[in-house]
């Protein structure tokens, strides 16, 4: 019999995999059983939700872009009469076969096994994960390892933190570990908060008992009795996912009391965030468990001494506690083979922005920028030229095209003065402003600055207005050395990562763009067209025709001209709306 | 002792590890580290970043106050990227704050005179002080309170709600206050140096007072044969009375300014001669001569005087002026002449002037008296020739203008009209269109040029005042710019004489104050102003205009008392209360950070002042969170914290309620712990609170606590509390605004005798013997042992006893003792049977140290708040917490548990607790019995089962298990009894909780008993023998003197009415009905009290006492240290309580009374060494090291008895808090 795997993650949702679900289930109910329904979470082409995948001894065809009608047809056709239909393929895989399909160059570049079971599995069975070889990794943690040789698999496996700063995981298990204490934490980042990344979401939807399991193989090793996860009650699927997954795994005996038989009890909580940036930053985050005002604390003492209420604990981000269990399964070796020297294994990438195939990929360390953008991502939309990419969110940097061959992993990324981050990849083609991204990144790390530092309250603020003068057109060549001095000392004397990462988009564009700062300040011109005040709306003489559809566009009759003669645009007047642009027929109007 | 190395600035520091980089620092004394989120009593925060140092090997900066040292570390805290880090910070905070440094007034004055402050002074009726304090930037305040251009006005905010306040004249009523030129200015010592000033003008008068001040001889030389300058000969007298100017100058001379008159440089003596006899020399020569119109003839025809000449003139010789009188100008030199002319008898005077009156310079309220006293003025006309008849003018040809495009100043530019010609027919044509310099012979015969502009004026460096002349400065009208205001000029010599002592002084000047100012970023105007009710200006009384011609009369009459409070209380008051005392600031003008760096989006927040007591300006934070944090400390559930997020975030008091709708408390150490103005305490009285002439440490006497705190005095009835300043150490609401009572109290300031409802005031002496007469007449009617004598425990030792002396000696009683003692029923020393002692056995420091605190009796929060702190910061350690109270009080939210057993059962559910404890082999029987008393205390302890004590107290048998659980978990136990709150008190509880530490001591356990008391000096009535049991020393009583010998006698004595007469000293009996009928029999009631109270007003005889700022002397607080109070203000009835008390002994011819309160103490102290021995520690401790063995015998109690009722507030005080606690916070204001 067919299994279908409808996507019913929040990117498979917000497509309208609901009703492509709905309709599969009424279909379903009307004829004889050839088929069972199943959900699953995102399997990282979330530009082609909403995807239903269809299985049948082994072999599986993903469909794309199902709606309800293609849902409808694809039962007729495939379900019940076998016929696969090639144009809605966006990847086939025979038993042990090779993958065609639209989207093969998607999905081959990747190794995955973060989102080893994402869009495989359902995410709301634990038979599911069990199946998928589930908990096995539990198992060898707690009865055939003692705590100190799961550290040390950790250590060897070369895991680093996915949460951006990428320190060694056995490491800071190994400082845990190390403090006595009455009691000890787990906890569990899922406060991400980047612009543009939902990695630690998709996995929490579409896998949520690796993420348990790990806290669990990390709890036995650091001899922690109790985990937070701390979710953002932004992601209300992946709190019930979760929940979900707690409940069945305490009624399956991997959580609660005496685990797998043992003397190890171990339990978790969520703890719901009210999505407030800074509270990925684990000291405020910890202040943030404890119902204090999320805000960060002064360190030392470091977490792994005196953490969550003063306890030794262990905080790492969803990303990395379900590369555990793979690990514990398959061994550290296995792990270490994949990635380069220093940064071992996979990493997810979301990849957003000006690029075709905006989702999720999860790679081996040390993939080149410009593989994950042409390879994985399909290229940039529409031909455009590549122009930067903003790795790490607002706490990152913009890397320029001619870095693009950056191997993306903990060594060479920094060295560009971005950072690997959680794994967030805007990319940006020629018609993005570089000062502007600069404006945007500013304007949500100012907004989200818990407000206790000078530097990051105030200093922001400044820089911001300092960019928003720059895109108005009306900066003074001051405002670089302004704006760079104002981001080394934000970097320098702020209390947590929130401050001393902010100005970095702004110090790798004055590093890579700064010809695009000059123009503002100096040409008043935005090089990209994109800063509204810098840029004039002008109709070509050669291209126009008369046709008058702009000028009946123009909310604020700045075009005149007769029919058939040439219009012209009064700068004046216009507010550069951009109506005449996109009702011209003949590409007449452009900017300047 | 363990220690590390480290290096700062390159200096190798040995030190104990463990300290913040900070501590090091400023232990060492190696810098000046400026910190604003800092404090010493608070966990390290680091949020402000203006205290980073540099740390070798970190990429970034640390913050000095949160990073602790390491061994081998590095630090620079004053390298360039540091100051410049720290520079940085205080611009960015600085460009978020929306503040008056000072107010507009001070700055819009040239001279900078604090107007705000002497207004305030003048509301509060400091009149001195506010003169005084005009002194300090402009010693001429009698002559421009008469004829300055008032700049401060124009720029005043009130303007925005209707007018300006009437500054000027203010500062008039000020001078015009008897007694305003009285005395002499306080100078600093001699510093042998002479200064030569050329010029008794405003800037020359100026400088010479302040030089004289600083310790100069200033001599000043002056041509005209009277001091004064333009003064006396440019401004009328109708304007400026001469004898006021003579008053003023007279004042100056007294701070050492000699003025040498009729002496004119150049004739005389020469620049050179000046600067070879004077150290320095300033040139302040002024601008006598008047601007000539430019037109023919006007130096040589008969009738054309110039302005300044026919004032100067018209000063000396009022010669009557005959025909018309044409004066041509607009300035105030222009009305001067022209109303002098008309005073002086002028047929008709005019006005010629080429604008309109609009744009005319001379000040309004001038032109509008002019024009009120007849004068014309003719507009839109100039001059342009002379009309004459034989060498004398006929008239004044003169052209008409039209205005036409506005000229740099911003005014029309006027324009001749060709063919506009006409003649304007005159006898005296006077052109008064401004005023040059004269100063060819001050110039000749001397080798010494100063360069000149082409004006005629001196050049200098505006800043130092120089010439390019070594030792030569200049300064006024004859300087720089030329000609302006007398204000201008009084800046000069307020700036030259600064520099004249740096120059001579070698030191650099003064750096420029920073000051930061709401205009920079917006000017408040309507939208902020908008809830000022309006308030129209009062006008100067002025004579009629009938009155004023043919006179000099000055015109204007003056201010009275009513105007100007009318125009104190429209002062807006903008500067900041804390600019003198403001980090943010002191650290800007430090490190010279430039406001306009980032000046940007600024968050404007409304003020609010609608807590009783605290003001918070929210634009003036910047968010250290020093409030927050030590209201955590004070409070269980903090009532302030921080709301939203980026440079939005602000902190608010908690759920951004109203302050006054929190749980705050109103303690205030938020306010004491703000580092800029945003928490601000109000003013208790109209003016401001800033302007305390001294500061002087006192104690608090509010409690029994005896916190140290600082009296800020404005003068004896205007003062405000601030903390003392020490870390760690906090005031409570009483202690703080509490003090607001003894300002506002209706006060006893005289001796008063009552004959029916009469009162009359009378003289202490008389008060006193009518005491001793009728009392002696009492005693012989009904014997001694019906007199009696009644203390309040808030009084010194030193009253306490004097009060008994006159019972012991005077009367010839024993009945002496406080009813508020007697009202919590129990008897003298009610520990000395089981401990030996009726004390704490410990300070509070064993609270600290406690890993369980109970509470019996307690209401800490409301009735010793500053003993909570130490409790909560205990409990945030770790200690646990158990309360038992029948009351609920707030600390029972944060107990682990809380009793609470029926009122006056606490004693009996102690016992519950102990059985269980012995029930359970805790406390071994065995063990026990062989305690002395353990015999008898186990026979008592037979039925108090868990069962039995829940039906006699009403707490459940789990609760009395919980709470012996606690104890018998616990290693250092302190109990915590207030012996004089009578809501809880229970028949014989401190017995039991004294026989608890008993048997914990015995069992190894550490146990501590401490009792606060309400009143001040509870501990101190034993000691100084206001016990009816004990003499002074707790000597026990044995001598035959009749009277009472317990307290239960003394009580029957009050119940069965026996008593005939009695002094009542600070306890308010007659309030209460219950106490007041102890006193139905009595035929001579004297009584004693700081504010007028009923037992007062009824007493035959009332005698003013004085409150525990007013008074020197000591008390006992409730961990038996010796408190000194010093007297930080006088009585209002000018004589302290001690020496009230000591008269009235001295007529009861007691011997050896003692000269001074520290005699008293000193006679006290020899009976209390003697007679208390080894506990002496424990209740007179001056410092000594105590601790007490834990020996003791178990006594049975009685605990079944009645509790006694609830007590009546029997002191003021006592009562003043207790309505607070029923009324909330809300202000308590005394009729």
């Amino acid at each position: 019999m067919s299994k279908i795997y409808v996507g019913m993650g929040t990117c498979g949702l917000s497509a309208g995999a609901r009703d492509t679900y709905d309709t599969l289930k009424k279909l379903m109910g009307e004829t004889p059983a050839t088929a069972e329904l199943h959900i699953t979470g995102c399997i990282g082409m979330c530009y082609r939700e909403p995807l239903v995948e269809i299985r049948d001894n082994g072999s599986r065809v993903i469909y794309g872009e199902v709606t309800p009608e293609r849902a409808e047809e694809i039962y007729q056709r495939h379900v019940q009469n076998r016929e696969i239909i090639d144009e809605y393929v966006v990847l086939r895989e025979e038993t042990a076969g090779e993958k065609t399909g639209s989207e093969t160059e998607f999905i081959t570049p990747q190794e995955r096994i973060v989102l080893r079971n994402c869009g495989t599995i359902d995410p709301e069975s634990i038979a599911d994960y069990e199946a998928a070889g589930g908990y096995q990794g539990l198992r060898r943690a707690l009865l055939e390892m003692k705590p100190a040789e799961i550290i040390t698999e950790v250590k060897e496996s070369g895991l680093r933190g996915r949460g951006g700063a990428g320190f060694p995981t056995g490491l800071k298990w190994s400082f845990a570990a190390g403090n006595q204490s009455d009691r000890k934490f787990v906890v569990c980042n899922a406060d991400e908060g980047d612009p543009g990344a939902f990695m630690d979401r998709s996995v929490l939807e579409g896998d949520p008992h690796a993420v348990l399991e790990g806290m669990i193989i990390c709890g036995r090793a650091i001899g922690a009795d109790f985990g937070y996860i701390y979710c953002r009650a932004e992601y209300p699927l992946a709190i019930k996912r979760l929940n979900i997954a707690i409940a069945s795994a305490r009624e399956k005996g991997y959580l609660g009391k005496k685990i797998l038989g043992t003397d190890f009890s171990f339990d978790v909580k969520i703890k719901q965030g009210a999505g407030a940036f800074v509270c990925g930053e684990e000291t405020a985050l910890f202040a943030s468990i404890e119902g204090e005002r999320g805000m960060p604390r002064i360190r030392p003492p470091f977490p792994a001494e005196k953490g969550l209420w003063q306890k030794p604990t262990n905080n790492n981000n969803v990303e990395t506690y379900a590369n555990i269990p793979w690990i514990m399964t398959h061994g550290a070796k296995a792990y270490a083979a994949f990635g380069t020297e220093k940064s071992r294994g996979t990493k997810v990438f979301a990849l957003a922005g000006k690029v075709n195939h905006g989702g999720l990929a999860e790679v081996p360390m040390g993939m080149s920028i410009r593989d994950l953008v042409f390879k994985v991502g399909g290229g940039i939309k529409n031909n455009k030229r590549f122009k930067a990419v903003q790795m790490g969110g607002p706490s990152g940097g913009c890397i320029p095209e001619h870095l693009a061959d950056t191997p993306v992993d903990f060594e060479n990324i920094p060295q560009t003065g971005a950072i690997m981050g959680s794994g967030g990849m805007v990319v940006m083609d020629e018609t993005t402003c570089m000062v502007d991204i600069a404006r945007f990144f500013l304007d949500f790390t100012q907004a989200e600055s818990c407000g206790k530092c000078t530097f990051c309250r105030v200093g922001t603020l400044r820089m911001l207005e300092i960019l928003e003068r720059i895109t108005r057109g009306e900066g003074v060549p001051e405002d670089i050395e302004t704006l760079r001095q104002l981001s080394v000392q934000i970097k320098e004397s702020s209390l947590c990562g929130l401050g001393q990462t902010a100005p970095n988009p702004v110090l790798t564009t004055l590093k890579y763009f700064l010809d695009e700062y000059r123009a503002h300040i100096e040409d008043k011109k935005c090089p990209a067209k994109s800063c509204g005040a810098l840029v004039d709306y002008v109709i070509d003489p050669e291209k126009c025709v008369g046709c008058t559809l702009c000028a009946k566009n123009c909310p604020v009759d700045a075009i005149s001209g007769q029919p058939k003669q040439l219009h012209v645009i009064d700068q004046g007047k216009c507010v550069k709306c951009g109506k005449c642009i996109s009702s011209c027929n003949f590409d007449a109007v452009y900017k300047d | 002792m363990e220690t590390i190395t480290i290096e700062i600035n390159g200096k190798t520091i040995t030190t104990e590890p463990g300290q913040t980089i900070l501590e090091v620092v400023r232990r060492h004394d190696l810098d000046h580290i400026p910190t604003l989120c800092h404090s010493e009593e608070l966990e390290p925060y680091g949020s402000c970043f203006v205290c980073v140092v540099e740390v070798e090997g970190r990429a970034n900066l640390v913050p000095s106050c949160a990073t602790r040292i390491a061994p081998g570390m590095k630090i620079q805290t004053r390298s360039e990227r540091v100051v410049t880090a720290r520079k940085t910070a205080l611009e960015l905070l600085v460009s978020n704050h929306y503040a008056d440094c000072v107010s507009p007034c001070l700055l819009g004055c040239p001279a900078n005179v604090d107007a705000q402050g002497y207004i305030a002074l003048a509301a509060m009726g400091q009149y001195r002080q506010a003169i005084d304090l005009i002194r300090e930037t402009n010693p001429l305040p009698a002559v421009c309170g008469r004829v300055c251009v008032r700049r401060c006005e124009d720029v005043c905010r009130r303007l925005d709600v209707d007018s300006s306040v009437a500054i000027n004249w203010i500062k008039r009523y000020l001078s015009d206050v008897p007694g305003a030129y009285e005395g002499a200015p306080e100078r600093e010592p001699s510093r042998g140096k002479t200064v030569g000033i050329v010029g008794a003008g405003p800037s020359g008068l100026t400088a010479a007072w302040f030089l004289g001040r600083k310790g100069y001889d200033p001599i000043i030389y002056e041509a005209m044969k009277h001091p004064g300058g333009m003064l006396r000969y440019g401004i009328p007298e109708y304007r400026l009375p001469k004898d006021m100017l003579d008053k003023e100058i007279a004042y100056i001379c007294k701070a050492g300014a000699k003025i040498e008159t009729d002496v004119r440089i150049g004739r005389d003596t020469t620049l050179d001669e000046l600067l070879k006899k004077h150290d320095a020399v300033f040139i302040a020569a002024g601008a006598m001569g008047s601007s000539p119109m430019r037109i023919e003839g006007e130096f040589e025809t008969d009738g054309v005087v110039p302005g300044a000449e026919f004032l100067i003139e018209k000063a000396e010789d009022q010669s009557p002026v005959e025909g018309t009188v044409v004066v041509v100008g607009g300035g105030n030199t222009a009305m001067d002449v022209a109303r002098t002319s008309w005073r002086l008898g002028a047929d008709k005077v005019i006005i010629l002037y080429r604008r309109t009156k609009a744009e005319m310079p001379a000040d309004q309220m001038e032109i509008e008296d002019a024009l009120r006293e007849g004068i014309e003025i003719m507009e839109l006309a100039a001059p342009i020739a002379i009309v004459k008849e034989e060498n004398r003018i006929k008239a004044l040809r003169c052209i008409r203008m039209k205005l036409g495009e506005p000229d740099k100043s911003g005014r029309r530019r006027p324009v001749p009209q060709e063919g506009s010609e006409f003649e304007l027919p005159c006898d005296i044509a006077i052109p008064a269109i401004g005023q040059k310099t004269v100063i060819e012979d001050l110039m000749a015969s001397t080798e010494t040029k100063p360069e000149m502009t082409r004006w005629d004026t001196v050049v200098i460096n505006t800043r130092t005042m120089r010439t390019n002349v070594e030792g030569l400065f200049a300064g006024g009208d004859v300087a720089d710019d030329g000609p302006t205001v007398a204000i201008d000029a009084i800046r000069d010599g307020q700036r030259a004489a600064r520099a004249i002592h740096a120059y001579l002084a070698g030191e650099e000047l003064p750096r420029e104050k920073f000051i930061v100012r709401k205009d920079f970023w917006a000017k408040p105007g309507k939208t902020e102003l908008g809830e000022v009710p309006e308030s129209p200006r009062h006008h100067l009384q002025e004579l009629e205009i009938e009155e004023r011609a043919g006179n000099f009369r000055e015109v204007a009459t003056g201010f009275e008392h009513e105007d100007m409070v009318h125009e104190a209380e429209r002062c807006l008051s903008c500067g900041c209360v804390k600019f003198s005392d403001c980090r943010l600031q002191e650290y800007s003008e430090e490190y010279g950070i430039d406001v306009e760096r980032f000046k940007g989006y600024i968050r404007k927040h409304k003020v609010d002042e609608r807590h009783p007591y605290i003001v918070y300006d929210p634009n003036k934070c910047i968010l250290c969170a020093k409030c927050i944090r030590t209201c955590a400390r004070i409070l269980p559930i903090a009532a302030l914290g921080l709301m939203n997020r980026g440079f939005s975030t602000e902190m608010r008091p908690a759920m951004n309620d109203p302050l006054v709708q929190t749980n705050c408390i109103s303690c205030g150490n938020c306010v004491d712990s703000c580092p800029t103005g945003a928490l601000t305490i109000k003013s208790p009285f109209p003016g401001r609170s800033d302007l305390h002439a001294e500061t002087a440490a006192d104690h608090c006497g509010m409690c029994s606590l005896g916190c140290a705190l600082t009296v800020r005095r404005i003068s004896d009835d205007r003062y405000t509390i601030a903390g003392s300043g020490v870390p760690g150490e906090y005031l409570c609401h009483y202690g703080r605004f509490g003090t607001e009572l003894f300002i506002q109290s209706r006060r006893l300031t005289v001796p008063m005798e009552r004959d029916k409802n009469q009162w009359k005031d009378v003289s202490l002496t008389y008060a006193s013997k009518q005491i001793v007469k009728r009392l002696r007449e009492t005693i012989d009617r009904h014997g001694p042992e019906s007199v009696a004598v009644f203390v309040s425990p808030e009084l010194t030792n030193e009253e306490m006893f004097l009060a008994q002396r006159i019972a012991r000696e005077g009367l010839g009683t024993n009945n002496i003792g406080s009813l508020t003692v007697l009202g919590t029923g129990t008897e003298s020393g009610p520990l000395d049977e089981s401990l030996g002692f009726t004390q704490s056995t410990a300070d509070r420091s064993a609270i600290g140290q406690a890993d369980l605190i109970v509470c019996n009796n307690m209401d800490m929060e409301n009735e010793v708040p500053v003993l909570s702190v130490d409790v909560l910061q205990a409990i945030r350690r770790g200690a646990r917490l158990m309360v038992c109270n029948s009351t609920a009080t707030p600390h029972e939210k944060i107990a682990s548990v809380s009793l609470d057993p029926m009122r006056g059962r606490a004693a009996l559910l102690w016992n519950g607790v102990l059985q269980v404890l012995l029930d359970t082999g805790y406390f071994s029987r065995d063990e026990v019995k062989k305690l002395d008393g353990g015999e008898e205390f186990l026979a008592d302890m037979f039925d108090y089962s868990p069962e039995a004590t829940m039906n006699w107290t009403g707490v459940e048998e789990a609760k009395v298990r919980a709470a012996a659980d606690e104890i018998r978990n616990a290693r250092r136990v302190v109990f915590l009894h207030c012996p004089d709150r009578t809501q809880d008190l229970a028949p014989g509880d401190l017995r039991v909780l004294a026989n608890f530490i008993i048997l914990l001591r015995a069992r190894g356990i550490d146990a501590q008993l401490i009792l606060p008391s309400i009143a001040a000096n509870r501990a101190g009535l034993e000691l100084a023998g206001v016990d009816p049991a004990f003499g002074p020393g707790r000597v026990p009583v044995t001598d035959g003197l009749p009277g009472a010998r317990s307290h239960a006698e003394l009580r029957t004595l009050l119940r069965e009415g026996r008593l005939r007469g009695a002094i009542l000293i600070g306890e308010d009996a007659i309030r209460d009905d219950r106490t007041a009928s102890y006193f139905r029999n009595v035929e001579f009631l004297a009584a004693m009290d700081w504010a007028q109270t009923e037992t007062t007003m009824l007493a035959d005889i009332a005698l003013p006492g004085s409150t525990y700022l007013e008074t020197a002397g000591t008390r006992c607080n409730f961990e038996g240290r010796l408190i000194r109070f010093s007297q930080a203000v006088q009585p209002p009835a000018g004589i302290p309580g001690w020496q009230v008390l000591k008269q009235l002994a001295g007529f009861f011819t007691i011997p050896g009374l003692g000269e001074t309160a520290d005699a008293i103490t000193r006679q006290l102290e020899v009976q209390v060494r003697r007679q208390l021995d080894g506990w002496r520690p424990f209740y007179w401790n001056t410092g000594e090291e105590r601790s007490w063995d834990g020996r003791g015998t178990l006594r049975v109690a009685d605990v079944k008895t009645k509790p006694v009722p609830v007590q009546p507030a029997l002191t003021p005080t006592d009562h003043y808090k207790r309505e607070i606690l029923e009324v909330g916070i809300e202000r308590f204001r005394v009729r």
